[in-house]
């Protein structure tokens, strides 16, 4: 008898089920290893987003044409991940260096900038005795 | 103005901290992983929540989503119909079934507020609007409950006959 009762909740519970995230799983396993990677996947997030709203309205053929559409990129984003990590890590190399490098040539280079600058601020000016007297 | 030794090394060792500072900065760093769930009215604000529903007649609400956990996250809100002292802990979700069910992707840094309508057929006082956070875990392939939810008390009238 308690099973006779719970059977409406269970009904109830399997009509609000989200249909089609089984399909958006898929593509969600590549979107979460390459935005841990670094790789911008946002516009492949607002689609399978979408996907899953067309889900819910029952449309399902747009909603797996968009899937379909954003599992396409996310293969092709994939297939770049090397180039990708290099570029980034080979990005965070220059940055590194470039900062690094900015304190010896500010103590090398900063004297003889400004010392060239006041002279260039000043290159007008005359020079005269005081008094004038012979 | 000029540059003398004493002059420069300051100003070098201001330059020096401030190009440390930026190359600290420049790795990338773990941030603190979380997860948040809210609970907003009709209108998508804090307070002003209905506490009196008529049995069968939608409660207009929105869920406010929010991941932080340094990538994109697949996340679930579970709308469940709780009571008084029946909520779900901090470890384990509430023992009923989904009324109403949505995911989301988010990036991470991303939010999402998601309007939700739920009808509660019977009648009932101190009855609690449940909404359970679930995370989906790629590595076991199955959704997660993270611990986090948020719930209103309600009281639920007999509509007109």
């Amino acid at each position: 008898m308690r099973w006779l009762a719970l059977l409406p909740l269970a009904l109830l519970a399997c009509a609000a089920a989200q249909p089609g995230v089984e399909r958006v799983v898929e593509a969600f396993k590549l979107v979460e290893r390459l935005s841990s990677e670094g790789v911008d996947v946002s516009g492949q997030i607002a689609k399978l987003n979408r996907a899953l709203e067309l889900y819910a309205e029952n449309r399902t053929s747009e909603a797996d044409a968009l899937v379909t559409e954003a599992l396409r990129q996310l293969e092709a984003l994939e297939q770049q991940l090397p180039q990708l990590r290099a570029a980034k890590w080979a990005s965070l190399g220059a940055t590194v260096a470039t900062l690094a490098a900015v304190p010896p040539f500010f103590y090398y280079f900063f004297p003889r900038l400004y010392a060239l600058a006041w002279a260039r601020a000043r290159k007008r000016w005359v020079v005269r005795k005081r008094g004038n007297r012979r | 103005m000029v540059i003398d030794d004493e002059v420069l090394a300051v100003l070098t060792a201001i330059v020096t901290v401030a190009c440390a500072l930026g190359i600290a900065l420049s790795f990338p760093r773990n941030p603190e992983p979380f997860t948040a769930i809210g609970l907003l009215n009709e209108q998508g604000k804090i307070g002003d929540y209905p506490r009196v529903l008529v049995a069968g007649e939608p409660a207009k609400l929105h869920v406010f989503l929010m991941n932080h956990l340094g990538k994109a996250a697949m996340l679930k809100v579970e709308a469940k119909i709780g009571a008084r002292g029946r909520i779900p802990s901090n470890s384990t979700p509430l023992d009923a079934p989904p009324v109403w069910e949505r995911a989301v992707i988010l990036g991470h840094g991303q939010n999402a507020t998601i309007p939700v309508e739920i009808a509660v057929a019977e009648p009932g006082v101190n009855l609690a609007l449940v909404f359970e956070l679930w995370q989906y875990d790629a590595s076991k392939g199955e959704w997660v409950y993270t611990g986090r939810w948020c719930h209103l008390y309600v009281n639920v009238t007999r509509g007109a006959p």
